[in-house]
C-alpha cells in the first residue's frame, strides 16, 4: 500500500495567511489614524469659538455695565409684554449672520465695519442676548449672557450668569 | 510499502519568501505613512497647546495695560515677550520651531440702545409689577465706547520637517476693561 502525503503548495497558504494578516493590521492602523487626524481641526475650532465667546462675553457684559439703567427699562417693558414699536430690547440682541452688523444690535466696530470682527477665526455667524434670570427690583439680579457661535459648521453655545448688586 | 514524504521545493520557499516580503514591505510602509502623519499630528496638538497657553497668558493681563502697549492702531510683537508672555521662537525645537505672534488692535465699539423718554412717559412706574408699561423710549442712541476694547490675534506658526509646509493655527479674542 502506498501512503502519499501531498503538501504541495503548503508554505505559499501559511505565508499568504500571514500576508493577510499584516495586511488586516497595517489597514487597522491606517483607519485609527485616519480618526485621530479628524480630531485635530474640531480641538482648534472649539477653542477658537471658546475664546471669541469668552471676548463677546465680555463687551456684552460692559454694555450692560455702561447703561444698566437701558437695560432695565427694555427688559421690563418686554416683560409687561408691549410689542409695540420700538422695542428697546432688541438694542440688547445681537444677530451676526456672516459677518454683517445690524443697525440695531449690542455690537457696532470701527473702523472697519466691512472686515467680520472675528477675522481671522472663521466665525461665520453669532448672536449674543441677554436674560434676566432673578430680579429683586434693581437691587439684586440675576443676568445671563448668552453667546451662540458657529465656526466650521457647528453651533457652540456659551452662557456666562452673573450676580449683580446696586451699590450707590 | 512506499511511504513519499513530499516536502517545500526549493522554488516554492523562494516564492513564499517573495511574497512575505513585498507584504512586510507595504506593511512597513503603511506603518511609516502612518507614523509620520502621528507625529505631524503631534506637532499639531503641540501647537494648539501653546496658542491655548499664550492666549490665556495675554487675557490674564491687565486690559489697561493690555491698550498702553499698542502704539498706534495696532501693534504686532513677534520677538521677546509681551508684558512678560513670552512671544517669538519656542524653545521646543526637538518637536517643531514654533514662532509665536501676538497682534494687539485697539477696536472702538459702537454701543446702540434706547432711552427712556421719562419726560414723555407721565405714567412712569419703576416697579415692573405694577402693570404693564406705558413707558415711551427715545430713538436709537449711539454710544461710541472706544479706548475699552482690545482685540487679540495669537497666532502659531511653524514650518513642517519634510514637506517645507507653512502651518499656521491662530484664535482670536477680546480683552474690555469693565470699569465705568
Amino acid at each position: 500500500m502506498k501512503t502519499f502525503y501531498n503538501k504541495f503548495g503548503m508554505a505559499l497558504v501559511v505565508v499568504l495567511m500571514f500576508a493577510t494578516a499584516l495586511l488586516i493590521l497595517g489597514a487597522n492602523y491606517i483607519q485609527t489614524f485616519t480618526h485621530v487626524k479628524v480630531l485635530n481641526p474640531k480641538v482648534l475650532d472649539h477653542l477658537k469659538a471658546d475664546f471669541y465667546a469668552q471676548g463677546l462675553q465680555k463687551i456684552a457684559l460692559l454694555k450692560y455695565k455702561k447703561f444698566p439703567a437701558d437695560f432695565y427699562h427694555a427688559i421690563y417693558f418686554d416683560l409687561g409684554g408691549q410689542t409695540n414699536s420700538p422695542q428697546p430690547w432688541l438694542s440688547f440682541h445681537e444677530f451676526n449672520p456672516a459677518g454683517t452688523v445690524l443697525a440695531e444690535s449690542t455690537l457696532q466696530y470701527r473702523p472697519s465695519q466691512t472686515t467680520p470682527l472675528g477675522n481671522p477665526t472663521p466665525i461665520s455667524s453669532y448672536t449674543t442676548s441677554y436674560r434676566l434670570l432673578t430680579s429683586d427690583r434693581y437691587k439684586r439680579d440675576s443676568i445671563e449672557i448668552k453667546v451662540v457661535l458657529e465656526v466650521g459648521g457647528k453651533k457652540h453655545e456659551y452662557s456666562m450668569k452673573l450676580d449683580v448688586e446696586k451699590t450707590l | 510499502m512506499e511511504n513519499i514524504k513530499r516536502g517545500v521545493t526549493l522554488i516554492e520557499l523562494v516564492l513564499a519568501f517573495l511574497i512575505l516580503v513585498i507584504c512586510t514591505l507595504s506593511v512597513s510602509s503603511l506603518i511609516s505613512f502612518g507614523h509620520r502623519g502621528t507625529k505631524k499630528d503631534f506637532r499639531n496638538v503641540v501647537a494648539i497647546q501653546l496658542l491655548e497657553d499664550r492666549m490665556n497668558q495675554v487675557l490674564a493681563l491687565p486690559e489697561k495695560s493690555l491698550y498702553a502697549a499698542i502704539g498706534g492702531t495696532s501693534q504686532t510683537f513677534s520677538s521677546g515677550n509681551l508684558l512678560g508672555v513670552p512671544v517669538g521662537a519656542t524653545t521646543t525645537p526637538a518637536i517643531a520651531p514654533f514662532n509665536v505672534s501676538i497682534t494687539l488692535e485697539k477696536v472702538n465699539v459702537d454701543f446702540w440702545y434706547r432711552p427712556l423718554d421719562l419726560v414723555n412717559s407721565p405714567n412712569y412706574d419703576p416697579d415692573p409689577t405694577a402693570g404693564p408699561p406705558t413707558w415711551v423710549f427715545s430713538g436709537l442712541t449711539k454710544y461710541d465706547c472706544d479706548g475699552k476694547v482690545v482685540k487679540i490675534t495669537t497666532t502659531v506658526s511653524w514650518t513642517e520637517p519634510v514637506s517645507n509646509a507653512n502651518r499656521v493655527v491662530e484664535v482670536v479674542s477680546f480683552a474690555v476693561d469693565l470699569e465705568v
